[in-house]
């Protein structure tokens, strides 16, 4: 339990006053209200007015502190017109006391100072739960108190509140020691966690006590958009202008280990912060007093990683982290400035997935062993033969175990299919009766995969073209975010998402040509093991050149999908695929269907990519479609595409490319620049 | 030929049709399981067409955990038998599996929360236990929950003070 003292040392160890009162505060604060809000007049307390003088003079309502405990950023137009040019990201009425407190913050500080010393017995609005103090401003805003007691010396005899019961009780169950960002790795199922997705992990003091980590019974803190609608084009257009509100919440982390690494089978990376004692205790003061309001939610920007970020810099004035950011804001690119700023983070842990789990229980075992493991998973009464020792028995049990949870995890979860159930209580009563514990299992951290060694998020370059002959540049842009011909480190081996790709190509008669670009782009190789039979995908949306009988160097916007399957038969650095493709085309120029501009084109398409080097990527690909109903009938077409490209330096590449399609063969040398 | 063309549109279509629901939401038919992960993890998904909208993740149809509402069992991971009840809920699978192992993170977390004197006694106590807590693949969470507190409680030796 951490004492009222304990509290009061962190939130607030530079002033002497300030401790005195944040005893009384520690034991409690907060609660969610809409107030109406109405400026706390001057007071008639020369002390208050004093206060507020002093705070002027020392123009604290422009430091850096204030300014990001209210989340405020310089207007679009500068700094000295429309108030001052501030504006707070925060859009809940509840987190202003000054009625200009969105765009002014000095308006609000002063209205901050004088609702502290407002009487008890205010006509505020509250929740049955709470008590007087707890709608107080004081126990609305701890971390603006620590902060301003801090500066100006504020005298807490001054003060009429003397608790906060429901903000000591938020403190006491979170506990915190220590804090941790995470980042949960790409997961290219659910479309909307495919670029990752980070939150905080408030560390309790109490599991560092015993001298054990127990991170499952720590707090996950998370900034997400309350979604109100099912209907996809009104959950893509509300995402992104702002119409959903944006909330911090917290769950024990058990919840978030279970889904993002169990269910969803996602690795885990956690990076622990170096946060002095105070910084962690205002941190936590922070989250209660931004819990009590909402920020619009925008997909791109004002994101879920964004605003995590964007509470760590409450606590750390000497840092610019959120400013680096550009839209759209990746999780990724958070852990980047994370990691880059000099000293914050203390250490890395990685949380394997239960897949990445299950590959490392399998991984070194004998063909007799993997047999077993096959067997027992269809056939759960499979003897296990006598001359295999104990050890070996609860290896296989228990990575059988392992791979009934992989693929009947939901199901398991649901209750929905209850042979799984079934054969999973089998395997695990097998394992019971030999009364021995299980090696813990140790996954080593894959360095070369952590999100922050990859290249940058965005991508642009520049380069020479051969079409036919003729010679030209080529300009290329990416918003996002990884081909899998791009340097590999710090990216999932085999996938690859791309979201708004452009390339152009300019030729010596001043004609400038799209040649190719991409909307969204997804594939998803999935490596056919005996255990793992995954299909692997790939979705595009865009346009692209075609250049065949039907069509001369034509721009046709295309929409294009395939099913196939993944082989990697030594490692993953070494992977051919086949699938089978459907193509949908449509430019003004093509003959296609029934003479009309449309073409659909469906057959197989296969390839290769051999990461030779961390540095060097080789991918190769073919496609051939048929044009079924084509007019007039034509034979169909094929592409042939191959790219080697090199990472020179960290966030440079070199890349030669070249492909051919029925009316010839073309090439480029680009020069990628990742930033 | 014809017959290659069909069955790669059909597959095609299929394949693109079995990615669009992975993440398409699931009904909610699971009120009554104590603090299990269904309804957290299952909750509501959007489905593939916000791809465009969604370059991250940070979606959640489910409000009860705002900070600033009052706590219930299910969140709590303060030391106490209604908390260790919300946990071994929550994590029934992980902890079915670790039970069987005699070790494991769900374990060692559960004997802390219980406030157990070691994590390995209480490991190999619950393993020779396992028939009794999961006589079946029936049983719910909930009564899941209540033999593993049982067994803990009735094993004095284990020390297990923060079930009392």
């Amino acid at each position: 339990m951490p004492t009222l003292g304990h509290v009061v040392r962190t939130l607030c160890s530079l002033s002497l006053g300030a401790l005195v009162l944040l005893g009384a505060l520690a034991s409690g604060c907060g609660g969610e209200l809409a107030l109406n809000v109405v400026d706390p007049r001057p007071s008639s307390d020369h002390y208050v007015e004093a206060l507020v003088a002093r705070a002027r003079a020392k123009d604290l309502a422009h430091s850096i502190e204030w300014l990001r405990l209210g989340h405020y950023r310089q207007g679009l137009l500068g700094p000295g017109f429309l108030g001052g040019g501030y504006e707070s990201q925060a859009d809940g009425v509840a987190f202003f006391l000054s009625s200009r407190g969105k765009r002014d913050p000095q308006a609000e500080l002063d209205a901050t100072l004088r609702a502290f010393f407002l009487p008890l017995h205010g006509n505020e609005k509250r929740k049955p739960n709470q008590t007087l103090e707890d709608v107080h401003a004081i126990c609305r805003f701890p971390a603006r108190f620590s902060y301003l007691s801090r500066e100006l010396g504020i005298d807490p005899s001054k003060l009429e509140v003397q608790s906060c019961p429901a903000f000591q009780h938020f403190y006491e169950l979170l506990d915190p020691r220590s804090v941790t960002l995470v980042f949960s790795s790409y997961f290219l199922n659910n479309p909307a966690s495919a670029f990752g997705h980070t939150f905080l992990r408030i560390n309790k003091a109490n599991t560092f006590a015993i001298g054990k980590k127990r991170e499952l019974l720590d707090y996950g803190v998370d900034f997400s958009a309350d979604v109100d609608s099912q209907n996809a084009l009104i959950y893509a257009f509300k995402g992104l202008t702002g119409l959903f509100p944006g909330t911090f919440k917290q769950i024990p982390y058990y919840y978030k280990v279970r889904e993002y690494n169990d269910t969803e089978s996602r690795d885990l990376w956690e990076y622990d912060l170096a946060l002095s004692p105070e910084q962690v205790a205002l941190l936590v003061a922070h989250m209660w007093e931004v819990g009590n309001t909402y920020f619009d939610y925008y997909y791109l920007s004002e994101n879920c990683s964004y605003h995590i970020l964007s509470l760590v810099e409450v606590v750390t004035p000497e840092l610019d982290l959120t400013a680096p950011l550009s839209s759209p804001v990746l999780p990724t690119d958070t852990v980047k400035v994370l990691a880059r700023a000099r000293g914050l983070v203390r250490d890395v842990h990685y949380r394997p997935s239960l897949r990445t789990q299950f590959r490392a229980r399998v991984q070194g075992m004998s063909d007799e062993e993997l047999d077993l493991v096959d067997d027992l998973v269809y056939a759960p009464e499979t003897p296990l033969p006598s001359s295999v020792p104990d050890a070996r028995k609860i290896a296989v049990l228990d990575a059988a175990a392992d791979l009934v949870d992989v693929r009947f995890g939901e199901a398991l979860i649901m209750k929905s299919n209850s042979d799984a159930a079934k054969l999973k209580q089998r395997l695990l009563e097998r394992r019971a009766a030999i009364q021995l514990p299980s090696e813990p299992l140790e996954v080593p951290a894959p360095q070369d995969k952590a999100p922050e060694v990859g290249h940058g998020s965005h991508r642009a370059g520049i380069g020479a073209t051969a079409t036919h002959g003729t010679y030209g540049a080529t300009l290329d842009l990416r918003v996002n975010l990884h081909d899998l011909a791009d340097p590999a480190n710090g990216y999932p081996e085999l996938s690859a998402i791309e979201f708004f790709h452009v390339r152009l190509q300019m030729f010596p008669d001043a004609k400038v040509e799209a040649d190719d670009i991409a909307v969204f782009r997804v594939t998803s190789l999935n490596l056919q093991t005996r255990f793992d039979r995954k299909l692997s995908w790939k979705i595009d949306t865009g346009a692209t050149t075609l250049d065949d009988a039907a069509c001369t160097r034509c721009f046709a916007a295309h929409i294009g999908g395939g099913v196939g399957m993944t082989f990697a038969p030594w490692s993953d650095t070494f992977a051919f695929f086949v699938f089978s493709d459907l193509d949908t085309f449509y430019a003004p120029s093509l003959s296609g269907i029934d003479g009309s501009g449309a073409r659909v084109g469906v057959g197989p398409f296969g390839g290769l990519r051999w990461r030779l080097a961390p540095t060097l990527v080789f991918l190769g690909t073919g496609e051939y479609s048929f044009l079924p109903w084509q007019s007039p009938k034509g034979p169909g077409v094929y592409r042939a595409d191959a790219i080697v490209r090199w990472q020179f330096l960290r966030d440079v590449a070199l890349s030669l490319e070249g492909r051919a399609l029925p009316n010839g063969l073309e090439a480029q040398l680009m020069t990628f620049s990742y930033f | 030929m014809r017959k290659y063309i069909t069955t790669t549109i059909a597959m095609s279509l299929l394949g693109l049709a079995a990615i669009s629901n992975v993440s398409v939401a699931k009904a909610d038919g699971y009120g009554t399981a104590g603090c299990g992960l269904g309804s957290i993890v299952f909750g509501n998904k959007p489905g593939i067409i916000q791809i465009l909208a969604a370059t991250t993740n940070g979606t959640s149809a489910n409000q009860t955990f705002a900070i600033t509402t009052g706590t219930s069992n299910c969140k709590d991971t303060a030391p106490s038998a209604a908390s260790a009840k919300a946990f071994i809920q929550a994590n029934r699978e992980a902890v079915a599996k670790d039970i069987a192992r005699g070790q494991g993170e769900t374990i060692a977390n559960l004997a802390t929360l219980a406030g157990c004197s070691s994590d390995k006694a209480v490991g190999a106590a619950l393993q020779k236990d396992f028939k009794q807590i999961f006589p079946s693949e029936k049983v719910s969470d909930v009564q899941v929950s209540d033999s593993v507190v049982g067994m803990l409680q009735a094993h004095p030796e284990l020390q297990c003070k923060s079930l009392s």
